[in-house]
């Protein structure tokens, strides 16, 4: 009886979600794999695969979002435990203002990011009028710039993952392993991080498939010679009208999310039966 | 010499000082409790010791050296949580061998201590379970192992057993009596259960308001109490205000008392409800109440009387045998050598 009810309620959700995503997502992964001819083949991924340009971006992509992830995991550590420890005033505003970044629109972020990175941008300026370089660095349309805006578009994902497994950490935990011999620092190493795994998974998640699929501030950000998958699909389908390969490079973007998903809950997975157990 | 001593220690959290001007001396091989009511700064104490809290002003010696500002991980002193602070991500064997680990003992070394311990503790097989998977007494055991592989000089245990059911608190206070003796560990304890730390401690701090009341062996405090605190402390009530008058200690209504100190000051007489004397009838004398039963109450080996005098209501404990009613004149005796002096402050 529990059961049918809960299927009922599910029902409107799932119509949904099998009607405007699953069915879509898959009739465009299924058109890739029929030749002209109607015959199942793979002919056109070898032709895209083949391409060194597709395979650099596909590389860039992976590449750009395990840095992105990285960065915000290694900064993230040390920002989520500070704000865990704040006093409850102080970390509501913390947290407001680690999650801005997220109410603003990807765009607007991007264009920021023009003027501060710019040959003419704020930074350049200052450092050439301060004298320390002579010629504009070229920061803008590179794969840095593309960093700095995804770093800052995902961080706060990050942050929130972590501030909620670390506000858990009781405090005499660290005392523990004080009392046990180990500085500070170690100790956190040996009790915090540990313990703050699963944050970091949700929060590694978050940012890996963000950074993979996030379309306004590589194409914003980046350069010609800088394509990643998202904008490589929007060439192809915009520029070149070419459906058949926009429609491959979204499986391909459709598959490693997948693949890195999996791997990312099955890590998850064997740390929580060691902790929850 | 002292082991452990805190001179004139201001310390607390933040703007909020606790102790102030706070003084106690530890001997080696000592188990000193610190007792007293929630708030009362006997873990403060306890904590500074362990150096989580940042001393403002005065001074901490270990062994007579100045260990005012040692980190905590230098201190090597063992720490027992109230909530045991398990390593939730360790397994037993682990957590046991965090400290060993830390100080590069070899492996087989660390095998062979850790096991030691954990049959010293008790807890032979079960090296390989998480703190999640065990009873409130076994994570006891094993934060008690954590800290005592180290072979530590100094124990710290703030409330070890208040998370544990009546039954084990008894056998586990036992065992930490017999694991700090065998190993001739010096141990500070915190704790609000007077029966506990009367029946470990050689030594008992009694603690209000940020400072100690009295310091003394547990048979000392318990028969001579200093003041009225520790006095209520201990089981002491029935407390008698006494005023000098003509030289003579008398009370409001003019009843004798003779205490034996050279006193002058405003004295209060006292003594538990078990060791006062209910006499049938009204009856004048030294140290004799008259007045009348107010409630009476079974408490299965003992009656328990509410008798109300003109110097107040006092409580009498008497053997079940005796049986008085309400409104039956009776007198309070208080015997002379069952009877302590404070002085009404």
């Amino acid at each position: 009886m529990r059961k049918r009810w809960a299927l009922i309620l599910c029902a409107p959700g799932i119509v949904f979600l099998v009607l405007c995503c699953a069915w879509p997502v898959l009739r465009v992964v299924l058109q890739t794999l029929y030749s002209d001819t109607g015959a199942v083949s793979f002919a056109g991924y070898a032709d895209l695969f083949g391409k060194s340009f597709f395979r650099n971006s596909l590389l860039r992509t992976l590449r750009l979002a395990a840095i992105t992830t990285l960065v915000c995991a290694a900064v993230g550590i040390p920002v989520s435990f500070y704000i865990s420890r704040m006093a409850e005033k102080r970390k509501s505003l913390a947290i407001s203002l680690a999650t801005f970044p997220l109410l603003t629109s990807a765009i607007v972020r991007s264009i920021c990011w023009i003027v501060l990175l710019g040959k003419k941008g704020v930074i350049n300026n200052v450092l050439l009028a301060v004298g320390l370089i002579d010629k504009p660095l070229s920061i803008l349309y590179t794969e840095t710039s593309m960093l700095i805006g995804y770093i800052q578009l995902f961080m706060p994902l990050m942050l929130l993952s972590l501030v909620g497994v670390m506000e858990s950490i009781d405090d005499e935990l660290l005392q523990a392993a004080q009392t046990l011999g180990c500085p500070r620092i170690l100790a956190f190493m040996k009790v915090v991080v540990p313990l703050s795994v699963s944050g970091l998974i949700t929060g590694g998640m978050l940012v890996f498939t963000g950074t993979m699929t996030a379309y306004a501030t590589p194409s914003l950000l980046g350069g010609t010679k800088t394509k990643v998958l998202s904008t490589l699909l929007d060439q192809y389908a915009n520029i070149n009208s070419d459906w058949m390969s926009a429609s491959m490079v979204a499986a391909v973007m459709i598959f490693f999310t997948i693949v890195v998903n999996v791997l990312f809950s099955q890590i998850a997975g064997r740390l929580n039966r060691r902790q929850d157990a | 010499m002292a082991l452990l001593e805190l001179k004139n220690v201001s310390a607390g959290y933040g703007k909020n000082i606790i102790l102030k001007d706070f003084c106690i001396s530890i001997e080696e091989g000592m188990l000193v409790s610190l007792l007293g009511s929630s708030g009362c700064g006997k873990t403060t104490t306890l904590r500074t010791m362990a150096g989580f809290i940042d001393v403002v002003d005065g001074q901490f010696l270990f062994d007579g050296r100045d260990y005012t500002h040692t980190p905590i991980h230098k201190r090597g002193f063992g720490y027992v949580f109230q909530s045991y602070a398990l390593f939730p991500h360790l397994n037993v064997f682990d957590n046991v061998a965090f400290g060993l680990k830390r100080q590069h003992v070899n492996r087989t070394d660390i095998q062979k201590r850790v096991t030691e311990m954990l049959g010293r503790v008790g807890l032979d097989g079960f090296a390989d379970r998480l703190p999640a998977d065990m009873s409130g007494g076994q994570r006891q055991r094993v934060a008690l192992a954590r800290a005592l592989v180290l072979k530590p000089r100094v124990l710290l245990m703030d409330e070890p057993l208040s998370n544990l059911d009546a039954r084990l608190r008894v056998e586990m206070r036992v065992e930490i009596r017999r694991l700090q003796q065998e190993m001739g560990i010096t141990a500070v304890y915190v704790t609000h259960d007077q029966e506990e730390c009367f029946s470990i401690s050689d030594q008992v701090a009694i603690m209000n308001n940020g400072h100690i009341e009295q310091m003394d062996t547990p048979i000392h405090i318990y028969n001579h109490p200093v003041n009225e605190f520790t006095a209520r402390f201990v089981g002491f009530e029935n407390f008698v205000p006494l005023i000098r008058e003509g030289g003579q200690y008398r009370t409001a209504s003019g009843v004798v008392f003779d205490p034996d100190k050279a006193e002058t000051r405003p004295l209060k007489a006292a003594c538990r409800p078990e060791d006062l004397q209910l006499l049938p009838g009204h009856e004048g004398g030294i140290r004799h109440l008259e007045g009348e039963i107010v409630v009476a109450t079974f408490l299965g080996k003992q009656m328990q009387y509410l008798v109300r005098t003109a110097e107040g209501n006092y409580l009498v404990n008497t053997a079940a045998g005796m049986l008085c009613a309400p409104h039956d004149p009776v007198t309070i005796f208080f015997p002379p050598d069952k009877t302590i002096y404070t002085v009404d402050e």
